[in-house]
């Protein structure tokens, strides 16, 4: 119960506040916070491979640093994104799992809350953040949020206009902008 | 007669170059005139010597030592010692004339006038003379060759005796003149001048012989005569030479002597005396006391004895013969005294100590068969931290080279472990010995898979069960049974220091400073303790235990009592799963017999089948096979009732049937024989399904190919070809065609049938008993769960090739290595076998050394 009351104050204040207070933390715990993060992670990772709900997967991208994901997702079928896979890049602060990860598309994505440089607009991601959110949670959220998507925020102006009035051209777009980033 | 003519002869003209004369004994002696003289004066009283001027006394002088001189010079040849006493004495000892006997005393005695001239210098020594002209030149000329020829050539210990004997003879030959002729003379008998001579006389005889020849042909002898000697006297008397051993005795005493006499004794003979007496000592030990380790053990106490009643007894005598001539002079006392006797029992024990440690690996592999005594013998050595150490070290490296290779067994390793606790808590209370000893053979014994296994299979092993093959521990049996009669008094010993303990003792000097027993330092406890979490053991006897419960009909006494030992042992919590799964079979009894009577299971027709279960609480058995397949649908029916019958019984909980496991009767009714069977489930219904259908004309036999077995029964391959085998070696079933495989009922035994596979069938299904054997373990081995495992892990490497791209083998062996908690068990190699299986599975492809996920 504690730990819901100290993560309430840190979203009262949106942005920045999780680095800060990651900061004051010091050098000297933050050993120990890499090893907790790591380890938090870690049980994140064998979760995630237990339950493989289909549609999402993520791993790290490398073994010498466990707090770099990648992730894909592929479209629901009954969107305009069906049959593409999407990757995601995750960047899990030390102060993780009190602080959001950092979640970019690294695919190009024609979507409303997602800008050309692939950040994303979603409320969990930043104010609405909570510590029972882990990467199965966000990937879930995601998948969803290409089916539904919130055009009162949105980032990319003209997608959320496309979305609504002409279905078609909007499904030619993000056809248009979508390539597989997989072959690198 | 020859001598006497030579004699006259060289009176008269005397041989040139023997010796040489001053004067012509002719020639008057005219003197020279005296200080204050008138030169020329005749000088008539000769007789008053000191009178005499300084020129006659010096022809007097000159002439007396010419006499004694040609008398005491030797013949320029050697000595024959074939020849027999008398022969030499004639030959080599000549008769002092008075003369002679004059010229002695002018020359030697205190009194006489020429001696107290020359008392200042020492030019004129006549014995000196004799020894350094006389004796040194011909003993090197004449008896030094043949001496080295003897020593050289002779066998060791009789070419000594020759060489001495020879040594003897020609020291009379030189003493002779000095003792009857020259001795007189001298002051006092000539005692000291004497036993200078001689000193002087075996100081060349030593210096002059090789050295290493005598010593190799003193310890030869020695070694010779007293393993003779004392042997036959420790062994009392169990040699047909009894009667001899005096006589042996009484030479090798008079050959001492005669050694000693000659010079050859003394220090040196005494150290090569004391080498020998100190192999003896061992070897005595090593041939006496081998091998003999019957308890209660005497061999110290004999031993003792037998240096104190036969072997000091012996160093005295020779001691003493030596001493006999050196008393003369020198004033060496060599005596043996009581404590002499003590410290060489003090030996004796540490000799037998060396032994026994030597020993003590043979000692505990005979332990079964009593060899206890050893270890009493051995706990009188270890007194002191040097042979504590010793006896680790030299005891460690054996084992290390003989029992912890990769040619013993487990079982034979436990088997000398359990054995080497015994003897070392026998042999130290305190367990520093064990301590130390143990450590790499728990270490080795850590780094293999079985012993685990062993371990608990021989603590569930019945002791009184003779049948046992080796491969089982019984005597973990035997020790629990042992450990549970004595585990009460072993209680008071973890408190302090008990105060009112009369036979407590000090911790060992070797002992570390926070050395403390270990309190598990019985067998069993040693053995259980060998794994750094008791949930290792605990585990694998969930294992086993779950083997026999699901195998053995219900008599579980054993396993009851083992259980409630361990429990004692590690407390009830760590074993409370053991604990279910004991309840769940005795429950199941009650439960079965419960659904059958409100079933009325039982009321059926006689062919119908009967079925008895096991119900086991899911949750604390270890994992069990649950391969699934198609069950016989009466079988299957029979399972629906029992099913309900327990729901209504145990409200909210649900039976999952595991068909793998358990066991069948199966009668078969073929044409001209029955066929009745204990078999595995999956044989049952392999068999099973070889019953015709009603589409199929029951009088033909009924014929299966593989595949279609497969696909009616949904089975895995490996039990099919396992239940396949079986009833072929049972001559039930026959393959007729081999692709595809095909397989036929034998309805009639006809003689082809039974004579063609007759001679192959016993091998059959001799191969089918073991395929039934491997594939029969209820419960999944280690391996088998780590196969289990091996999905999650894909899952990873799913997941990682999904995000990551395409990766060579080595970085998804470190990205698992990195993320899988606990560590990722597998290899390169493995996961590589697995990975091909996958890419053979079309799920992944491998181009470019790189796997890559298909989509």
């Amino acid at each position: 119960m504690a730990d819901f009351t100290l993560e309430d104050s840190q979203n009262s204040a949106p942005g920045q506040p999780s680095i800060h207070e990651a900061a004051k933390l010091s050098s000297t715990s933050r050993r120990q916070d890499t090893q907790s993060v790591t380890k938090r992670l870690q049980t994140e990772l064998m979760q995630l491979m237990l339950s493989s709900t289909p549609g999402i997967s993520a791993f790290p991208s490398s073994p010498e640093n466990l707090l770099n994901w990648t992730a894909t997702i592929s479209g629901p079928s009954d969107t305009p994104y069906a049959s593409l896979t999407f990757k995601l890049s995750f960047q899990f602060p030390s102060s993780y799992p009190y602080a959001p990860p950092t979640v970019l598309f690294k695919t190009p994505i024609f979507h409303p809350n997602v800008d050309f440089s692939g950040r994303i607009c979603l409320d969990i991601l930043k104010d609405k953040w909570s510590a029972v959110y882990n990467v199965q949670s966000v990937l879930l959220s995601l998948q969803s949020l290409l089916g539904e998507p919130n055009n009162a925020s949105p980032l990319n102006g003209q997608a959320a206009e496309l979305w609504d009035s002409d279905p078609t051209e909007f499904k030619r777009l993000v056809l248009a902008r979508h390539q597989d980033l997989d072959e690198e | 007669m020859t001598a006497l003519h030579d004699q006259i002869f060289a009176s008269v003209f005397p041989p040139p170059s023997e010796v040489d004369i001053p004067t012509p004994t002719a020639t008057p002696i005219l003197g020279s005139s005296g200080p204050g003289e008138p030169f020329g004066s005749q000088q008539t009283n000769i007789s008053q010597p000191s009178f005499e001027t300084g020129a006659a006394e010096q022809i007097k002088w000159d002439r007396a030592w010419h006499t004694a001189t040609t008398f005491l010079s030797l013949r320029g040849e050697p000595i024959d010692a074939e020849q027999d006493e008398e022969t030499l004495k004639g030959r080599w000892i000549k008769p002092a004339e008075p003369e002679t006997q004059r010229a002695l005393s002018y020359l030697l005695s205190e009194s006489s006038s020429g001696r107290l001239i020359r008392r200042e210098s020492n030019t004129d020594d006549l014995l000196r003379w004799y020894f350094e002209e006389v004796v040194l030149e011909h003993y090197v000329k004449h008896v030094l060759p043949s001496l080295v020829q003897i020593l050289r050539k002779g066998q060791v210990p009789n070419a000594l005796f020759e060489a001495g004997q020879r040594l003897h003879i020609v020291q009379s030959i030189y003493l002779h003149p000095l003792q009857n002729h020259v001795a007189q003379t001298l002051p006092n008998g000539g005692k000291s001048e004497l036993a200078r001579f001689e000193t002087n006389l075996h100081g060349l005889f030593i210096h002059t012989i090789p050295q290493e020849k005598v010593v190799e042909n003193l310890s030869g002898f020695f070694g010779q005569q007293c393993s003779l000697i004392l042997n036959d006297v420790g062994k009392n008397g169990m040699q047909d030479s009894v009667s001899s051993v005096p006589v042996i005795r009484q030479r090798t005493l008079k050959v001492m002597q005669m050694l000693q006499n000659v010079g050859l004794g003394g220090y040196l003979a005494q150290r090569i005396f004391a080498e020998v007496m100190s192999d003896i000592l061992t070897s005595h030990i090593k041939s006496t006391y081998a091998g003999v380790w019957t308890s209660p053990s005497c061999v110290v106490e004999h031993l003792r004895d037998w240096v104190e009643n036969s072997f000091s007894r012996f160093v005295a005598e020779v001691l003493s013969s030596m001493k006999t001539i050196d008393a003369s002079g020198v004033d060496e006392l060599i005596d043996v005294t009581h404590a002499d006797v003590e410290i060489w029992q003090e030996m004796g024990v540490n000799k037998l100590g060396v032994l026994r440690t030597d020993e003590l690996f043979n000692v505990i592999v005979e332990w079964e068969n009593g060899s206890q005594g050893a270890i009493e013998d051995l706990k009188r050595y270890v007194i002191t931290p040097s042979c504590r150490t010793y006896l680790t070290t030299t005891f460690s490296s054996v084992v290390s080279h003989r029992l912890l290779q990769p040619g013993a067994s487990t079982t034979e390793i436990l088997q000398v472990y359990i054995s080497i606790i015994r003897a070392f808590t026998i042999l130290d209370p305190k367990g520093v010995l064990l301590d130390r000893v143990a450590r790499p053979i728990r270490r080795y014994l850590r780094e293999r898979d079985d012993t685990v296994t062993i371990v608990v299979g021989g603590l569930l092993a019945d002791p009184e069960d003779e049948s046992t093959s080796g491969d089982v521990l019984q005597e973990l049996a035997i020790e629990m049974n042992k450990s549970a009669t004595t585990k009460g008094e072993d209680e008071a010993d973890d408190g302090d220091i008990d105060y009112d303990d009369m036979n407590w003792m000090p911790d060992p000097v070797d002992a570390g400073p926070e050395y403390k027993k270990s309190k598990n330092s019985d067998v069993i406890g040693s053995l259980v303790s060998l794994f750094e979490s008791k949930d290792v053991f605990v585990k694998e006897f969930q294992n086993i235990l779950g083997e026999r419960l699901l195998k053995k009909e219900f008599e579980f006494d054993r396993e009851i009592r083992v259980l409630e030992l361990l429990k004692l042992r590690f407390g009830e919590a760590a074993l409370q799963a053991c604990e279910v799964m004991l309840r769940d079979i005795l429950d199941s009894r009650r439960v079965d017999t419960f659904i059958h009577k409100d079933k009325e299971l039982d009321l059926n027709d006689e062919f119908a089948p009967k079925l008895h279960t096991r119900i086991l609480s899911h949750l604390f058995w270890p994992s069990l096979h649950s391969e699934t397949f198609f069950i016989p649908p009466e079988v299957e029916s029979l399972q629906c009732r029992y099913s309900t019958g327990f729901e209504n019984l145990k409200q909210s909980r649900k039976l999952t049937w595991l068909q793998a496991l358990g066991q069948v009767t199966v009668t078969l009714d073929l044409e001209d024989r029955t066929v009745t069977e204990e078999v595995q489930t999956w044989q049952a219904s392999v068999i099973y399904a070889f019953q015709p259908s009603r589409s199929e004309d029951p009088s033909t036999p009924i014929t299966r190919t593989f595949d279609e077995l497969v696909e009616s029964l949904q089975i895995a391959d490996s039990l099919l070809h396992n239940a396949l085998t079986f009833w072929i070696g049972k001559l039930v079933l026959k393959q007729t065609t081999a692709s595809p495989p095909t397989y036929t009922v034998l309805e009639t035994l006809n003689d082809e049938d039974a004579a063609h596979p007759g001679t192959t069938s016993a091998a059959i299904a001799a191969a089918a008993e073991t395929a039934t054997a491997a594939a029969a373990p209820a419960v999944l081995s280690e391996h088998e769960v780590a196969q289990e495992k091996m999905e999650v892990y894909w899952q990873y490497v799913v997941g990682m090739l999904t995000n990551g791209g395409p990766m060579p083998l080595q970085q998804i062996v470190m990205m698992l290595k990195l993320t899988v908690p606990g560590g990722f068990p597998f290899g390169n190699e493995e996961l590589k076998d697995y990975m091909e299986g996958e890419v053979r599975g079309g799920k992944l492809d491998f181009a470019a050394g790189v796997y890559r996920i298909k989509h």
